[in-house]
């Protein structure tokens, strides 16, 4: 449907900074400094991390993920968003645009944009992401998790988005069509993010509610479909166990004439989440359930559902403690092992428990113990440390 | 020892009698402590609600009716308009309203933060300039010809207004 793949790289990157110095010329509204036009920020995301596993005594330090987060307000109503990503894993390092976004406001119902977001689909993924300072805990919930094979992390597109202040309520939506980047159906390439497969016929839709009455809550729903496209099946389920690819095949060809293991098929993909996210100073419940289908377009009727959710809650101490932040989350996911989608099992559960300590404004150390079963292996104890930080905004707020 | 009671007896009812004297003084200056909340003069809006004002500092609402764009000014940290802004309309620590910005940018949500003003005479002279300001100053603090809003219907000087602390 929409690829805008070339128009992001090719026009958007190139186009989206070089258009500052020529709105600077002609958007320039009042003479003060610091507010004027082009207002560009940037903000830089560090960590990084040890990691102890129990089981097999494995060790490793880190310098885990980087990421950079440039915005430049061109007049009142165009902005731009990039987000760059670094990310280092054994020897190699891996970069990456995460977002590109151009957007115009046309008031607070309608702000229209273009580019490349992180997938609006419940709360975590387009709320802390690649900013591991800004999230309590070091890493996503698995549901969101490095190369999430479950949630399409990203989508290219167009997307409208606003707000309906009713009653209070202050209702939100977020709609959008365009090109869903998966991360599901290729191995990993030992670069930190799986090989990409795009859909091509993505719809994303959210609601959400922040109450005035209630400051730092928001409660929402969310809707994506897409098509994704399996180039080559054999290159799909060579993700699965050599164990259960037999008996995975048989099922999906039992009684069918054709053999659609060498026809492109297409998956057709629901994704429903439902969020919870309260967060105050001295309080945090974050929870988030999503819900799944999975079905090929043509041939025998194959059908996955799985579901997995999270529950995540922190409290921050307070007097000589005030640093502190103790917290606790509970993963949970239940996947059919040879869903035809994913090309591993996705079936996961794991108790989190840690405390993260602020020792300054823009730093703060993080120290999980995990306890975490994937689909049949063995079950791992593990301990990690992070050291996060922000670099601020150039401006001070 | 008597004779020094006898001899300071009157002077510590006199004080003791002054400081009572005192203390309803004393009452009346921390009840004065207003929260204004200013705007530029051409702005079309002259009453909001207390959930409207949230709204517009939180940049849940970025536009006036008119459509012209809500620019959010601010003190800088430490001032007492900063203070009682955060406590009052925010709810939240300095590092909770700091972290909040960087999080409001990070989504995405809003293309830059609210203009840190650092002194008085600045925030007073921005105001009025540029189009579309807000800006919350205590009411002791509120500069000439400045557009003060009701706020739940009440100006800063009548009883009953919401944001006196």
């Amino acid at each position: 449907m929409l690829n805008l793949r070339p128009l992001l790289t090719g026009i958007v990157t190139t186009n989206l900074f070089l258009a500052l110095s020529a709105s600077a010329q002609t958007e320039v509204s009042e003479d003060y400094v610091g507010l004027e036009y082009p207002m560009i920020s940037a903000h830089g995301f560090g960590e990084a991390r040890y990691y102890s596993e129990a089981l097999n005594g494995k060790k490793d330090v880190t310098a885990g993920q980087q990421g950079l987060q440039l915005t430049a307000a061109l007049s009142d109503r165009i902005s731009g968003f990039a987000e760059f990503s670094l990310t280092f894993k054994d020897s190699d390092v891996h970069t990456d645009i995460e977002r590109m976004i151009a957007r115009y406001d046309f008031s607070d119902y309608l702000k229209l944009s273009l580019g490349r977001y992180h997938t609006p689909i419940g709360f975590w993924n387009a709320t802390y992401h690649h900013g591991a300072w800004l999230q309590t805990t070091i890493d996503r919930p698995t549901l969101m998790k490095f190369g999430s094979q479950i949630v399409p992390i990203h989508f290219e597109g167009i997307l409208a988005e606003g707000n309906l202040p009713i009653n209070n309520f202050n209702l939100g939506y977020r709609v959008g069509t365009g090109t869903g980047v998966h991360n599901n159906i290729t191995v990993n390439d030992n670069s930190g993010h799986h090989g990409e497969t795009d859909g091509d016929d993505a719809f994303t839709l959210q609601l959400y509610t922040r109450p005035s009455f209630i400051p730092g809550l928001e409660y929402g729903l969310s809707y994506y479909t897409d098509t994704v496209n399996i180039e080559s099946e054999a290159d799909h389920e060579a993700g699965h166990d050599e164990d259960h690819e037999e008996e995975h095949l048989d099922d999906h060809a039992e009684g069918v004439e054709l053999d659609f293991h060498n026809i492109d098929r297409d998956i057709e993909e629901k994704t429903v989440a439902l969020h919870f996210a309260l967060e105050q100073d001295s309080i945090e419940i974050i929870s988030e359930l999503v819900y799944w289908e999975h079905e090929y377009d043509i041939g025998p009727k194959t059908t996955n559902y799985g579901s997995g959710f999270y529950i995540q809650a922190a409290h921050q101490m307070e007097g000589r403690f005030e640093a502190f932040k103790p917290y606790v989350r509970l993963d949970k996911i239940n996947a059919d092992h040879d869903d035809i989608l994913f090309a591993k099992d996705q079936s996961f559960e794991s108790v989190t428990l840690g405390v993260r300590y602020d020792f300054t404004h823009s730093a703060a150390l993080k120290v999980e113990y995990r306890n975490e079963q994937s689909g049949d292996k063995e079950r791992l104890n593990s301990l990690v440390m992070q050291l996060s930080i922000v670099l601020p905004n150039v401006f001070s707020f | 020892m008597p004779k020094l009671f006898n001899a300071t007896a009157p002077l510590l009812k006199r004080l003791f009698i002054s400081l009572l004297l005192t203390l309803p003084c004393i009452g009346n200056a921390q009840a004065k402590e207003v929260l204004a909340v200013i705007v530029h003069p051409d702005t079309t809006v002259d009453s909001l609600t207390e959930e409207q004002v949230s709204r517009i500092f939180r940049a849940e609402q970025q536009f006036w009716p008119d459509n012209t764009r809500i620019t959010l000014l601010i003190r800088a940290p430490v001032s007492q308009g900063r203070t009682m802004a955060l406590q009052r309309i925010y709810q939240m620590s300095e590092q909770g309203f700091r972290k909040y910005w960087i999080s409001k940018m990070f989504k995405a949500e809003v293309a830059s933060g609210p203009r840190v003003m650092y002194s008085t005479g600045m925030a007073a002279s921005l105001v009025n300039a540029v189009p579309g300001a807000i800006l919350l100053v205590p009411f002791t603090n509120i500069p000439k010809n400045a557009k003060v809003l009701k706020i739940n219907g009440k100006l800063p000087s009548e009883e009953g207004y919401v944001y006196s602390m």
